[in-house]
């Protein structure tokens, strides 16, 4: 044989390998992104449990303090870690503004009040993560509160506030070559009164 | 009889790449529509389906159609070696195909709870890099079958 086929041959084998490889793990790295979606309650979202803490000063009703926890679980079922889990939380309000546009007309509004995302690491394979997401005033956009006494309707409801949350989880899976990101929609969490 | 050996042999591989181009990605592609995410069913928009179904089938019946001519060209040949790097050249513009029919990043609706995106951008990077050895290797081969032209000849008229 000519010993440039002899290369040829190794240089070949190599890259035979290097497919194998990645095929292999891209094959089970989209088996287990179909396990982990497919598996019932493999985000558990604890609402029931959620710490919803927020304290409007009575006389200047001023937001003076704002704490949020809210406890969840990720359940990993399939062949490898999941890395870099990172969770963005943006709460909503829904209420009624009084005189708006327009004075005499009441218009429902949405208006994101609060953004932050908590970085979580990897959850090992076959293992169940159990974390809790805090939130402070100072992820609060005050601004954009409405004036609890000039603004809000309370006559609508209850609850005159309604607070929606919007979870939005980013991953990384086998070995970064596959990205997912699950997006949970306009989950109520709680509502004033 | 060689040459029947060639067409058959060129016939195969055109099934073969058929089935690992088109057949199994549309298989997949149809089964990810019926999941079932926390309960509810994936919704994925019609019009992206058929864009991604699009490329694939293109890019696939190409892909194939020089696998018969790879394989059905007699051993060292330079008409081999051209088609094998046109193969390769077409295989890399059907994974990029990939990307820009959105396939690579795609969202799925999950109604009344929120959507799900799954990107593979990174994994088809990684696949392009392998596709870049094996670019190497066929012109490497174009240029060995060309140097050697007479001594494989020789060979082949001794076998």
């Amino acid at each position: 044989m000519r010993p440039s086929r002899v290369f040829r041959i190794i240089f070949r084998i190599f890259i035979f390998l290097l497919t194998i490889s990645i095929t292999l793990v891209s094959i089970l790295g989209g088996l287990s992104a179909a396990l982990i979606l497919t598996t019932p309650d493999t985000i558990e979202v604890d609402t029931a449990n959620a710490d919803f803490d927020l304290q409007i000063n009575n006389t200047t009703f001023v937001i003076e303090a704002f704490n949020f926890t809210l406890p969840f679980n990720l359940t990993n079922a399939g062949y490898f870690d999941l890395e870099n889990l990172n969770l963005t939380i943006n709460l909503e309000i829904n209420y009624s503004h009084v005189d708006y546009p327009t004075p005499g007309v009441n218009t429902t509004r949405q208006l994101q009040i609060f953004t932050k995302s908590e970085y979580f690491g990897t959850i090992p394979k076959g293992t169940k993560g159990t974390f809790s997401f805090t939130g402070d005033l100072s992820n609060f956009d005050i601004g954009v509160f409405p004036n609890v006494t000039t603004e809000v309707d309370w006559y609508r409801g209850p609850p005159a506030i309604e607070f929606y949350a919007n979870l939005i989880i980013n991953l990384d899976y086998s070995i970064g070559l596959h990205s997912i990101t699950i997006g949970i929609l306009d989950l109520p969490v709680g509502g004033i009164p | 009889m060689g040459a029947v050996k060639n067409m058959v042999k060129g016939f195969i591989f055109a099934a073969i790449y058929v089935v690992t181009t088109i057949v199994i990605p549309m298989l997949l592609f149809s089964w990810v529509r019926t999941m079932v995410v926390q309960g509810l069913p994936l919704d994925f928009e019609q019009q992206d389906y058929v864009s991604v179904i699009f490329w694939l089938t293109a890019f696939g019946l190409i892909i194939s159609g020089c696998a018969f001519f790879t394989y059905s060209s007699p051993k060292q040949s330079i008409r081999r070696g051209v088609f094998a790097l046109i193969q390769v050249l077409v295989n890399c513009l059907y994974l990029w195909s990939y990307k820009f029919s959105g396939a690579s990043d795609i969202t799925f609706v999950i109604a009344d709870f929120g959507y799900f995106t799954l990107n593979i951008s990174q994994m088809i990077l990684v696949y392009m890099g392998v596709y870049f050895l094996t670019l190497v290797l066929k012109v490497y081969d174009i240029i060995d079958f060309s140097i050697n032209r007479e001594k494989i000849r020789e060979d082949r008229m001794k076998a």
